[in-house]
């Protein structure tokens, strides 16, 4: 088997037959995961998500999980195979779970980009008109043709197992990274390890950001493996005075690169090649990311660890050319709303944070799990970090480079999500220096093993809450979706089709042939402005403005939505349903158990 | 550390060769799906990757990875552009380019698995 790196390694069989046996843990462990959740019903999931209907087995199965990858690198010879090896298995039972458990694939947003992806395979073409997705398409494009040439119907054949396929993705590039910051092998592993069991924040589902941060990630390892020396000034190069102070500041408190691997000139130029067109790659799939990008290699740049020093200076021109030539016409019309953002840094922690900490009292507890796990996976990283000064070691400066995604709260809101994506922007960092903190040491085994192996399942325990603590509402049930197919066939094309909240799986298709509308969009400005509202006659008038047919669709989550996440100011699901159902305006044409149709009365 | 080094050129052009049959053959499967999967966000990089040389499973998986997935955007983001979207068009592209790196690879003799 392989040793870890830096560790001394004896290859005597014993010690063979002693990982063989080890790595059967993962193995089992994971076939005895999935065994247990081919038991768990959807309707079982209650506002606690999905832990409220696992069978109790799971949790022991999680436990061993993280005990057995504690003993992996707590070993005297830790092997590198067998730490891989519990990755892989927790990559799959964390990311899988999901999918295992859904009649359908889950979470209404995936639904929509599968659509969005429908109509590039439909039509060939974007329409720039439509909305943002039209206007980033680069992941659309590319999902469409996976779905065409995989023979799929439709492009939501692609996103059940999306989860686990993108993490495999990040894997290679985070090992690269953590080796980047430590040569500590156990402490590699061990970073990597935390990043898979705090990646809570659900962005690797069939989305555009899903593949931006597999970019990211790419990005970062190359630049932190191969460009990782100060960059070289030229002859005449006479830097800005903030980013000589910045680089001198850098200097002192850099380590060499760890990874400094020497390059000959044409594989320089290749990996440079290859940085450029993932840079390139990420600015034209999503909106967000190339910021992310930008702010992380000019804060590399600016503390001298990174020698590609025109490459922020790229990004920023490919971002330019695509917002001016490729996307201009829709951000002119945001434009506005964009930059009334920049700089709300209170009013964007408040929607990030703040407001979501609101629903049933069961899904408030998650919304605190989640901050809990956040808060303490932070803590663990700048204690990490300070244990490197403990040790002698001077800071590292990616300790610095850890803070550069902050920087975009200053700049946008991001729908109330920033927070949100700022923490899975720096969580690579994040992991790795908690990693080093919590890592088994070598001289107390037994001692550091068991804080491990304590750390990994109170981590897990917490991503269990806050990764599937809204499940209740993201899966949906085949009934579902049969009503949302019934809808397709009794609304003929150009009608107008409104649900309570944006909670349905519609627009899997048919993107552009119907004028969507969630009512939770619309009607908070309505109550504000007349006060109490007669929904049916709201609902109508809505309708009515758009012109054409009108039908409202009712389905199991999108009730549940409001009970899970509070009643909002106009009302909810249930009140609307209850109204449309008591007015004459509106008749029940089509129901089941998971859902019904309402249509308006003398739409034409 | 031992390091195993697959025989990427040869794996990209198998993969290559079964989603065109499979594609060929029709129909839809979940292997089927899993090639195309496979195809698309590991092969085009891997046979670009082993051109540049480079030590480690990690590294030359990550470079794999990225150019793959940023080769795929590109290439069908292009073709929607410009008006001449397929699925077809896009496979032909980058195994085109998947094929024509895996021979430069077998011709120059590369790095050859150990």
């Amino acid at each position: 088997m392989t040793g870890l790196r830096g560790v001394a390694v004896t290859a005597p069989r014993r010690r063979d037959l002693t990982t063989a046996a080890h790595a059967a843990i993962p193995i089992v462990a994971a076939i005895a995961w999935f065994i247990a959740l081919a038991r768990v019903e959807t309707r079982d999931v209650g506002d606690l998500g999905l832990v409220s209907a696992l069978p109790v087995e799971v949790f022991l199965v999680l436990g061993i999980a993280a005990a057995s990858f504690a003993g992996a690198v707590a070993a005297r010879e830790p092997s590198e195979r067998l730490a891989l090896l519990h990755v892989l298995a927790l990559i799959a039972m964390l990311y899988g779970a999901t999918g295992a458990v859904a009649e359908v694939p889950s979470f209404h947003v995936t639904w929509r980009h599968a659509g969005v992806a429908e109509y590039i395979a439909e039509h060939g073409s974007v329409d720039r008109a439509i909305d943002a997705y039209f206007n980033w398409p680069g992941f659309f494009a590319l999902a469409a043709s996976a779905s065409e040439l995989a023979g799929l119907d439709n492009p939501v054949g692609l996103a059940r197992y999306a989860p686990v396929v993108f993490n495999l993705l990040y894997l290679p590039p985070l090992v690269v990274i953590a080796r980047s910051v430590t040569r500590d092998e156990r402490a590699v592993w061990t970073g990597v390890w935390i990043f898979f069991a705090t990646n809570w924040v659900g962005q690797d589902y069939f989305a555009p950001q899903a593949a931006a941060y597999a970019l990211y990630l790419v990005l970062l390892a190359l630049l932190l493996t191969w460009f990782a020396g100060p960059p070289r000034p030229g002859p005449r190069t006479r830097m800005p005075l903030l980013v000589r102070i910045a680089r001198a500041f850098g200097h002192r408190l850099a380590v060499a690169p760890l990874r400094d691997a020497p390059l000959r000139a044409r594989q320089r130029i290749a990996l440079a090649g290859a940085c450029a067109i993932v840079a390139v790659a990420t600015v034209v799939t999503h909106q967000l990311t190339p910021f992310a990008m930008l702010v992380v290699v000019a804060a590399m740049v600016i503390v001298g660890r990174c020698s590609l020093s025109g490459l922020p200076l790229f990004i920023l021109v490919a971002v330019g050319g695509w917002v001016t030539f490729a996307a201009g016409p829709f951000l002119a019309g945001h434009i506005e709303a964009l930059k009334g953002e920049i700089g709300q840094v209170g009013s964007t922690l408040s929607a990030s944070v703040g407001d979501r900490v609101r629903g049933s009292g069961e899904h408030t507890a998650v919304v605190y799990v989640r901050i809990a796990l956040a808060v303490f996976v932070w803590a663990l990283a700048i204690a990490g970090a300070v244990s490197l000064l403990r040790r002698r070691t001077r800071w590292p400066t990616l300790a610095l480079i850890l803070l550069a995604p902050l920087t975009l709260v200053v700049l946008q809101g991001y729908g109330g999500e920033i927070v949100l994506r700022v923490y899975m922007f720096a969580l690579p960092f994040a992991a790795v220096f908690a990693g080093i903190l919590i890592a088994p040491s070598q001289r107390r085994v037994w001692l550091s093993g068991l804080v491990a192996a304590a750390a990994a399942t109170l981590l897990l325990a917490g991503f269990l809450f806050a990764r599937y603590g809204n499940e209740r509402i993201n899966l949906f049930t085949r009934d579902e979706l049969a009503v949302v197919d019934r809808l397709y066939g009794l609304a003929p094309e150009g009608s107008v089709l409104v649900s309570a909240n944006p909670n349905v799986p519609w627009q899997g298709r048919h993107y552009a042939d119907y004028d969507y509308l969630a009512l939770s969009r619309r009607l908070p400005d309505l109550v504000e402005e007349k006060g109490r509202l007669d929904l049916a006659d709201e609902t109508a008038w809505l309708i009515e403005q758009k012109g054409g047919r009108g039908f409202v669709l009712f389905t199991r989550s999108s009730r549940a939505y409001d009970e899970l996440l509070g009643e909002q100011s106009w009302g909810s699901a249930a009140k609307l349903e209850r109204a449309l159902a008591a007015s004459s305006r509106f008749r029940r044409i089509h129901a089941n158990a998971d859902g019904a149709i309402y249509e308006l009365r003398g739409g034409t | 550390m031992s390091t195993i080094r697959l025989p990427w050129p040869a794996i990209s052009v198998a993969s290559t060769a079964a989603v065109a049959a499979a594609a060929a053959t029709g129909g839809s499967s979940t292997v089927r799906t899993l090639l195309v999967v496979w195809f698309l966000l590991t092969c085009p990089g891997m046979a670009f990757v082993r051109l540049v040389d480079l030590d480690g499973v990690f590294e030359e998986a990550s470079v794999g990875i990225g150019l793959s997935l940023a080769i795929n955007l590109v290439v069908a983001l292009l073709l929607v552009y410009v008006g001449a979207w397929s699925a077809g068009a896009v496979f032909g592209i980058v195994a085109a380019m998947t094929l024509g790196a895996a021979l430069i690879t077998l011709v120059h003799g590369g790095s050859q698995p150990t």
